[in-house]
């Protein structure tokens, strides 16, 4: 049964009408439209005893895309994930995957596989045990806790407790957890959190051969770097609010870019490049050039006839880009 | 519905509090059997006067018992606190959306569970119970009506008591809680019970005497019993109606409850 679609200008055109199933007509906007694999979160918003957790959020997640979901720490990327899965009830708006509310897909498992944090085990029990106990819920033949297993490499320990596993094995038994179904979408909430280095590595590799298989993914972050050579789309939030969103490359392009000179000659240098210039001095022979590119630095310099030691292009620090979109005070509400 | 309950019956059967449980139980079954074995010859060779040999009969077939049907609540508790105390409620509502079935599932395997530790009990103390009784010289009292009805009812007992600690169980989450509540409930009921009732027995108050055998554990005694206990108890029956009752009530609250509550 399909819910009744709320109307009004934010939720776009009012639903397609009973039987009509032209996806070309359907309107984007239409958190109903069955779209497999597509994510809409349209006007959500999730209001605790005292807290706003979500507050009017809308994004969507285009099948085959790898979105990254950020955020600082108590942003609200747990409580939208777990709206859209279900677990936590919604103060108003709506959460879909493939057109459906969660509670509504026929078997959850095979459409939609989610690891969240990774600390909900029992730890007297095996990490086999747990997922065959998935398993029989949702309706999936036991052997497929083996062959998750497997997958992430965990079949050496698939007999111990899990009160033997380490952050990471738990990070990689909560990722089998979510593989079991082998679904088209997964929503990964801060996979790396707690992590070695070795680990994330493992974890980054992972996810990118995932999104190459053509799966949509979901993946929460509150660092910006973690994630940014993985997705193409961002969703970044703050106070529960949407403050960013579109590709990942244009949220590159904005972070700022400057060219690195040392010369012994920087006076003739700073003459040479005029007033025009956003230059910073760094030291007696260092010089930073704001919104320039090398070559046009290095053909300025050459005119001059200024030796050059060195000419680099900078890259400004990703998470200045992010901060400057979630800086509003601290996420501690 | 069948997946689910496997799915329940794996979260039982692959930690090893299930068997620990039922050292205990067999335990107290041992423990019961000698009690009630003493109490029974004692009685058959004074004439058994006070009581009929059915109840004595039904006393000794039921042995464990007493802290069989706690057993029974404290798996049935477990069951579905373990799943707050370790967060495996979100994988399993993940899993199974549509939060009632769990619960379902979880009523289901509770009481078979009960049922299965309290055949382990009968299993063991017809035969003992009934060499009891043949060893004073009576015979086993098996063909009795009043005392198949017993062991039949105690089976139903060990069921009710795994849902009402379901019940207990949705109801307050934290499983330390949970089980000391029901610990609380057992001899705090049978307490409470036994004072109210002796208050109505110094002050001659008909309706408080019976008090004892309204709450969980006295109803359970009077479904349990060949015979009435008390001229104040309710009729076997009654005692059963209103153990169904403690059961469903605590069962449909924590259901309502927990198909509401945001997992987190």
């Amino acid at each position: 049964m399909q819910p009744a679609i709320p109307q009004g200008p934010q939720w776009g055109q009012p639903a397609p009408p009973p039987g009509y199933a032209g996806p070309a007509a359907i309107d984007q906007l239409n958190p109903y439209a069955p779209i497999p694999g597509r994510i809409v979160v349209a006007g959500l918003t999730k209001q605790f005893k005292r807290i706003r957790a979500v507050d009017n959020l809308s994004f969507t997640v285009e099948p085959g895309s790898v979105t990254g979901f950020l955020g600082p720490n108590g942003a609200g990327k747990t409580t939208t994930l777990r709206m859209l899965l279900g677990l936590i009830s919604t103060t108003s708006g709506v959460a879909t995957i493939g057109g459906r509310p969660y509670q509504d897909l026929g078997s959850p498992l095979r459409t939609v596989g989610a690891a969240l944090e990774a600390s909900s085990f029992h730890l007297a029990r095996t990490g086999r045990n747990h997922l065959r106990i998935l398993c029989a819920a949702g309706g999936l033949p036991e052997s497929r806790a083996d062959q998750v297993l497997q997958l992430v490499g965990m079949t050496p320990a698939a007999n111990r407790k899990v009160k033997s596993y380490s952050m990471g094995m738990k990070q990689r038994l909560g990722l089998a957890a979510g593989l079991l179904g082998d679904p088209q979408v997964l929503l990964l909430d801060e996979p790396t959190n707690g992590l070695d280095p070795e680990g994330i590595r493992w974890m980054r590799g992972f996810l990118r051969g995932l999104a190459a298989q053509g799966r949509t993914i979901l993946v929460s972050s509150h660092l910006l770097a973690e994630v940014a050579q993985t997705v193409d789309d961002v969703v970044i939030i703050a106070h529960g609010q949407s403050r960013r969103q579109g590709k990942v490359a244009d949220l590159l392009a904005e972070a700022k870019q400057s060219v690195r000179v040392r010369t012994s000659h920087v006076d003739q240098l700073l003459t040479a490049l005029g007033s025009q210039a956003a230059v910073r001095r760094t030291s007696a022979t260092e010089l930073y050039i704001d919104n320039v590119t090398s070559k046009e630095v290095g053909r300025i310099a050459h005119q001059a006839g200024v030796e050059i030691d060195e000419l680099s292009t900078v890259q400004a620090d990703l998470e200045e880009v992010f901060l400057q979109y979630t800086r509003t005070g601290a996420g501690i509400r | 519905m069948t997946g689910l309950l496997r799915s329940e019956y794996l979260k039982v059967v692959t930690t090893k509090v299930w068997w620990v449980m039922l050292l205990g139980l067999l335990g107290a079954v041992a423990l019961a059997l000698l009690v009630n074995g003493a109490i029974v010859t004692n009685e058959i060779q004074h004439g058994h006067e006070t009581q009929s040999l059915n109840t004595l009969a039904g006393m000794l077939y039921t042995s464990g018992q007493y802290f069989g049907v706690l057993f029974a609540a404290i798996i049935g508790t477990l069951l579905i606190t373990n799943e707050f105390r370790h967060q495996t409620a979100t994988a399993t509502f993940l899993a199974t959306p549509k939060r009632v079935n769990v619960i379902v599932a979880k009523f289901i395997v509770a009481v078979g569970w009960g049922l299965l530790y309290a055949l382990i009990c009968t299993v063991i103390a017809i035969p003992i119970g009934a060499a009891i009784l043949s060893g004073q010289g009576v015979s086993s009292q098996l063909g009795e009506g009043d005392v198949v009805k017993v062991i039949l009812l105690n089976l139903v007992a060990f069921g009710v008591w795994a849902v009402l600690g379901i019940g207990i169980g949705t109801l307050l989450q934290n499983q330390v809680g949970s089980v000391v509540t029901l610990i609380v409930a057992f001899f705090g009921s049978q307490l409470v019970g036994g004072l109210l009732s002796a208050a109505g027995q110094a002050w001659n108050l008909d309706w408080l005497r019976g008090t004892f055998y309204y709450l969980p554990y006295g109803a359970t005694q009077v479904m349990t019993s060949a015979g009435k206990l008390d001229a104040h108890a309710p009729a076997w029956w009654g005692g059963m109606l209103l153990v169904l009752a403690y059961g469903a009530i605590a069962a449909a609250f924590g259901s309502w409850l927990t198909t509401k509550r945001d997992i987190s």
